[in-house]
């Protein structure tokens, strides 16, 4: 009973979303989405669809507060995501290490990171790119 | 923030957990299996059931655009708990009402509870499951288990209400919902809302709008597809909203109501069961379901017979939700995936609009002719159902949006991002890794980004030794 029901519901997930009836509605699809905000990205209709809106800005050199900056961005994240980051970048762990005491797949545990660190990226090139330095 | 270093991230089961109760509790509406009863007792006639369902249907399209700009801009989880608040204000109107403007005030505060409610805890879960494991992967397992809770909710109150409704009255069942729904606003409030946004700055809903017409009009297998979605949608829909008027016209006991929604919505399920089945490409089994589709609609027209009438609709609404996810598979390949939900919220859209319409004729034609009489809309309805459906068999789709997987020769910069971590960690295979150093000779953008993500790893080691609030 159980055995069909979800693959019965899982089927269901293909309908995308759907006015159905005004009790039951079914789930929607969402397009992958990448590490870095898809914003950045050109979409399908500019001239090279999945290349860079704009280059990544050159990082001026750092006035020293980095480290709060960093510090307030890691705050900013899911908290899965900066335990992986703390226990890998700033901790120094080994992977196997960590996903073992996380509890988590060494896929999920690189995805994490690829993510975070995107994120962490995102937010320190906001700040080295000029906003904050002379 | 507090959070201690070295701790287990909840897992991801044990997070979720809030949210499927709150689901579950959300689902126990039980008074929708006797709620065509209730309102025939207070005076509704067939007619103004249709302009009810008219009213509900207007409210849903003009909310579900700004509901959704809503919950990404402010917090999904309050949206939620908006909805249930709604859902809960309905069910206490609705049991309160004894004239039908004050029934049709309520579904009309019904209709604000779907708005909010539709794809909010979709979005949830998402971002929910790629929080706690950093991929997507697992969203369609999930977001199966969440439906899962909510078609045993479906089936549970429909035949607790049925019962209830038969020993009491069904003015009681509305009453006896409130609590149920006020608990599932508490449990929301326990869940734990994911902090990502999953654009946090959406493309303009006009530009996705624009995106979607263009789509729509340009092609014509796509505009077939939609049509044939949106109009499956409506009819079972229909089903749904205007079957219980059959029970109603031949006296059936209260008690039946249940039972009869419970195999009503338990075809949704099956649909999806049988789906996975049965061979859709065969012409055979199309022209079945082609052809059975309106018969069942003559049934209706013609049988006198609550039990026909009953296995009669829920041929019908089993049909229609296999047609339904075909439909979803059509369109889904037909269209490149940044679109997709927003081609399907236009089907979505589409069968509210073309509902409203078609529910104040059918209510106009069940007073005039009687309920059997006005099935003749819905035979109308399934046939165009059936011959869209043997036209997507028969006419396959010329060009379909190809989802290609990225491929190591030809990547792209924004398949790239993804692959850094593999990268630096030389986990990549050896051609992927080829061709990754590929696109950094050609590609000035990426090279930087690479080299900015070192950069940002090196400035988290230097976290440790100063100023790292949270370090072990």
């Amino acid at each position: 009973m159980k055995a069909w029901l979800s693959r019965a519901v899982a089927n269901t997930v293909v309908r995308g979303e759907e006015p159905g009836n005004r009790v039951a509605r079914w789930s929607r699809w969402f397009p992958t989405r990448p590490a870095v905000d898809e914003a950045e990205f050109q979409g399908d209709d500019d001239p090279y669809p999945g290349h860079w809106r704009e280059f990544p800005a050159p990082w001026l050199p750092t006035d020293g507060t980095e480290g709060q900056h960093l510090a307030a961005a890691m705050d900013e994240l899911p908290a899965p995501w900066r335990e992986v980051v703390r226990q890998r970048d700033v901790a120094g762990r080994a992977p196997a290490e960590i996903s073992t005491v996380l509890g988590i797949t060494a896929g999920q545990e690189r995805a994490m990171l690829n993510r975070a660190r995107a994120f962490l990226w995102a937010r320190l090139a906001r700040y080295r790119t000029g906003n904050s330095t002379p | 923030m507090t959070a201690a270093a070295g701790r287990l991230p909840r897992s991801l089961a044990r997070r979720l957990l809030p949210l499927q109760v709150a689901v579950g509790l959300q689902g126990m509406i039980l008074w929708v299996p006797v709620e065509k009863l209730f309102m025939t007792q207070i005076g509704f006639t067939a007619a103004t059931v249709g302009v009810m369902a008219a009213a509900y249907a207007a409210v849903v399209p003009l909310l579900e655009v700004p509901s959704g700009i809503l919950a990404d801009r402010w917090s999904r989880n309050r949206v939620l708990v908006c909805a249930t608040v709604a859902l809960m204000a309905s069910s206490l109107l609705g049991g309160l009402s004894t004239s039908v403007p004050m029934y049709i005030l309520a579904a009309m505060i019904l209709g604000v509870y779907f708005a909010l409610n539709s794809g909010t805890v979709d979005s949830i879960v998402y971002d929910t499951v790629m929080e706690e494991t950093g991929s997507s992967d697992r969203y369609e397992t999930w977001i199966g288990r969440v439906r899962m809770v909510e078609s045993g909710a479906f089936v549970t109150s429909a035949i607790a209400g049925g019962l209830l409704a038969g020993w009491t009255s069904p003015r009681l069942t509305y009453f006896v919902t409130v609590p149920l729904i006020a608990v599932a606003i508490f449990v929301f409030l326990r869940f734990d809302e994911p902090r990502l946004h999953r654009s946090a700055d959406p493309v303009s809903v006009r530009e996705h709008v624009a995106l979607t017409v263009r789509t729509m009009t340009r092609q014509r297998d796509v505009r077939q597809v939609m049509l044939l979605s949106a109009l499956a949608a409506l009819l079972a829909q229909a089903v749904f909203e205007f079957g219980p008027l059959w029970l109603v016209a031949l006296a059936a006991p209260a008690a039946l109501f249940g039972p009869y929604w419970a195999a009503l919505v338990s075809t949704l399920g099956l649909g999806g069961y049988l789906t996975g089945k049965l061979n859709l490409d065969r012409h055979a089994i199309v022209v079945l379901f082609a052809c059975l589709g309106p018969a069942a609609t003559i049934v209706l027209v013609t049988s006198r017979s609550v039990l026909v009438v009953i296995l009669a609709q829920a041929v019908l609404a089993l049909l229609l939700a296999i047609i339904g996810i075909r439909a979803g598979r059509l369109l889904h390949d037909a269209v490149p995936s940044n679109i997709r939900s927003g081609v399907s919220s236009g089907v979505g859209t589409l069968s509210w609009t073309l509902f409203l319409p078609f529910s104040i004729v059918f209510g106009w034609l069940a007073r005039e002719q009687g309920v059997h009489r006005a099935a003749w809309i819905f035979t109308g309805t399934a046939v165009l159902v059936g011959i869209l459906l043997l036209v997507s068999v028969f006419r396959p789709p010329a060009q379909q949006a190809e989802v290609t997987a990225p491929q190591p020769a030809d990547l792209a910069c924004r398949e790239l991002v993804d692959m850094v971590t593999d990268y630096l960690d030389g986990l990549l295979p050896p051609e992927w890794r080829a061709g990754f150093e590929n696109h950094l000779t050609d590609c000035d953008g990426c090279t930087g980004y690479v080299r900015q993500i070192r950069l940002t790893i090196e400035a988290l080691k230097e976290l440790k030794a100063a100023d790292a609030p949270h370090t072990t």
